[in-house]
């Protein structure tokens, strides 16, 4: 080493309190993401078995999304199952593309209207759905991995929306 | 990175707000005791001098011709695997091809120059070939038709370098073979070509590859000196080794700026825009992407200029002289960016490589191979990507404050640092906000 070790020092000293620092902070940043499990829990009492329900909102956010999956086979309309609809008319598409963000192990499906003939694709984890013109196509599975995720036509290449997964 | 279906399916989710202030915040504070703090003479050491030399067995190892040849080999006959896939292997998202290319040897090319140095001089199955042709033909390989004319520098390199961040962040259809194989073929064909004109010295100066490995490189903890020592040595010695040449800052400032646009693409924003404007998206794309590397250039032009003026260094000498100090800066950006694409998609690409006709074969015997998560949590991952991000700051400042020591007369090299210091805060503080909002 040609540095000299006494001058270098306060900036060595500055680098792991910060780091410690910023782990301390995105930790917390981390917890955030458990609010919306919370709000989705009281939304499954109305429809559905109320044994689910209590467990939500009792139970922490990692175990809570599972219960609200449950409810979800019970009653179709269930409200915690994360409803997203886009339609697809001229190489528009509506609503424009932006983020969605859902929890971890919530149930999400996914509905698109296509006024030409397509493919529609989840990237990462690969769902897809073909397209018939007018004729809305559904995917509906369990957001089990975090990370962000894009929705996107194969044929018009047209980005839908990216989800977001926490 | 997202190359259609197949590579690059899942992606970061954005950084908390949180860690991107506490990393901006770290990255001034750094830059404050680093201007009045560090050394007030020039201490780095790009001849390597004082560096401990390794065990004279690691010396003779690696200088034997054995060792060489070794590694040649294994270039081709690595190079030679892919192409089975390449030029045999369907076209579908189970080919490795694409996973091969853009993850394995491009990103993966960081972490191995990192620990090894310029690695992709010795394996380049390119070199190679044009060496056994050399060889087979009884003549010299550094000599070619015409010599190389002088102020060549990096520029074939800059090219080399656009056309592929290009191909990998804009061109439409990526990850298929066609334009892999078409991409590939048509930069053998001029690597080759401007072997046969040039030598083997035109390597050096147009293949990116080697190019790229080699400033990643200049990091390495262990290096060959120029007296033939294996020596363990201070990085950032290694990186002060970077002397100026022509195209040197176009280079590194494409590296950070490509690495920008690939963050920026991806913002909704620019997605909504792209996808409602009636121009064909590769047109924006690729207007975007030299947008961006245009901006990052003015912002450096801007500020070396004007550190030169303040500082009072020979005029037009600033810019060549402190590029050095952006390549730890970029390397930041593309460990924070890449990082879970090479551990969860090379753990892909390694599988689908074992069978690359999709014929059900298991060459390699890791076909059965399952995505570990390897403890990628959000925190965990926001963590690490501010981490390296800041920590890329942190050497970037350190290499331009020494640099500005040796450009500088004393009286004012305090004042010329600040221009360098505030645009090195804003690359590390952008960087940090394009992965809280891109």
């Amino acid at each position: 080493m040609t540095i000299a070790p006494a001058r270098l020092r306060p900036l060595l000293a500055a680098l792991p309190l910060g780091v410690a620092l910023l782990m301390a902070t995105s930790a917390c940043g981390g917890s955030d993401a458990a609010t919306p499990a919370q709000s989705a829990a009281p939304a499954s009492t109305e429809s559905a078995a109320p044994a689910p329900a209590e467990s939500a909102a009792q139970a922490p956010a990692e175990s809570a999304p599972p219960a609200a999956g449950e409810s979800a086979a019970a009653a179709p309309a269930d409200p915690a199952v994360k409803e997203i609809t886009v339609t697809i008319a001229g190489r528009k598409v509506t609503p424009p593309p932006g983020r969605i963000e859902v929890t971890k192990g919530q149930t999400v499906r996914i509905t698109v209207t296509s006024d030409t003939a397509d493919e529609a694709h989840l990237h990462g984890y690969d769902k897809a759905a073909s397209l018939q013109p007018g004729t809305p196509a559904s995917i509906e599975f369990v957001a089990d991995e975090t990370g962000l995720f894009e929705m996107e036509t194969h044929e018009s290449g047209l980005q839908l929306f990216q989800l977001l997964v926490r | 990175m997202l190359l259609a279906h197949g590579v690059g399916g899942r992606q970061d989710l954005p950084i908390p707000f949180s860690a991107a202030l506490t990393g901006a915040a770290l990255a001034l504070l750094v830059s404050f005791v680093a201007l009045g703090a560090l050394w007030k003479e020039p201490r780095l050491n790009a001849a390597l001098t004082g560096a401990r030399s390794l065990p004279g067995a690691i010396r003779t190892a690696v200088t034997a011709p054995a060792w060489r040849w070794v590694w040649r080999i294994a270039g081709l006959v690595v190079a030679a695997y892919f192409c089975i896939g390449l030029i045999f292997g369907p076209d579908r998202a189970d080919n490795p091809t694409a996973g091969a290319f853009y993850v394995l040897f491009w990103v993966g090319l960081v972490p191995l120059s990192l620990l090894f140095g310029p690695v992709w001089r010795g394996l380049n199955p390119l070199r190679t070939l044009h060496l056994l042709a050399c060889k087979g033909l009884g003549r010299d390989p550094e000599l070619g038709l015409r010599p190389l004319p002088p102020g060549v520098g990096y520029w074939p390199a800059c090219a080399g370098l656009f056309a592929f961040v290009w191909l990998e962040l804009v061109a439409p259809e990526r990850a298929t073979l066609p334009v892999i194989g078409a991409w590939l073929a048509a930069y053998a064909v001029l690597m080759l070509a401007g072997a046969v004109v040039f030598g083997s010295r035109w390597f050096d100066h147009a293949d990116a590859f080697e190019v790229y490995s080699d400033l990643v490189g200049r990091l390495a903890p262990a290096a060959r000196r120029g007296d033939g020592a294996v020596v363990w040595r201070n990085s950032l010695d290694g990186m002060a080794g970077l002397r100026p040449a022509p195209g040197l800052t176009t280079l590194v400032v494409t590296l950070l700026g490509s690495t920008m646009y690939d963050s920026l693409s991806n913002a909704p924003v620019w997605v909504r825009f792209v996808q409602e404007s009636s121009v064909p998206a590769p047109v924006t794309g690729t207007a975007g992407l030299v947008a961006v590397i245009a901006l990052v250039l003015a912002a450096y032009r801007a500020a070396t200029a004007l550190a030169g003026r303040w500082g009072a260094a020979q005029p037009g000498t600033t810019a060549g002289e402190i590029a050095h100090s952006i390549v730890p800066i970029a390397v930041g950006y593309v460990v924070a960016h890449y990082y879970t694409l090479f551990l969860l998609e090379g753990q892909r690409t390694i599988a689908l490589l074992s069978d690359p006709l999709d014929t059900g074969a298991d060459w390699l015997g890791t076909a059965g191979w399952t995505i570990q998560a390897f403890g990628t949590t959000p925190a965990g991952i926001a963590t690490l990507q501010v981490t390296v991000i800041v920590i890329g700051h942190v050497l970037g400042t350190v290499l331009a404050h020494d640099r500005a020591l040796a450009l500088f007369p004393r009286r004012t090299a305090v004042l010329g640092q600040i221009p360098l210091l505030v645009l090195m805060v804003v690359y590390t503080v952008v960087g940090l906000l394009l992965l809280f909002a891109a």
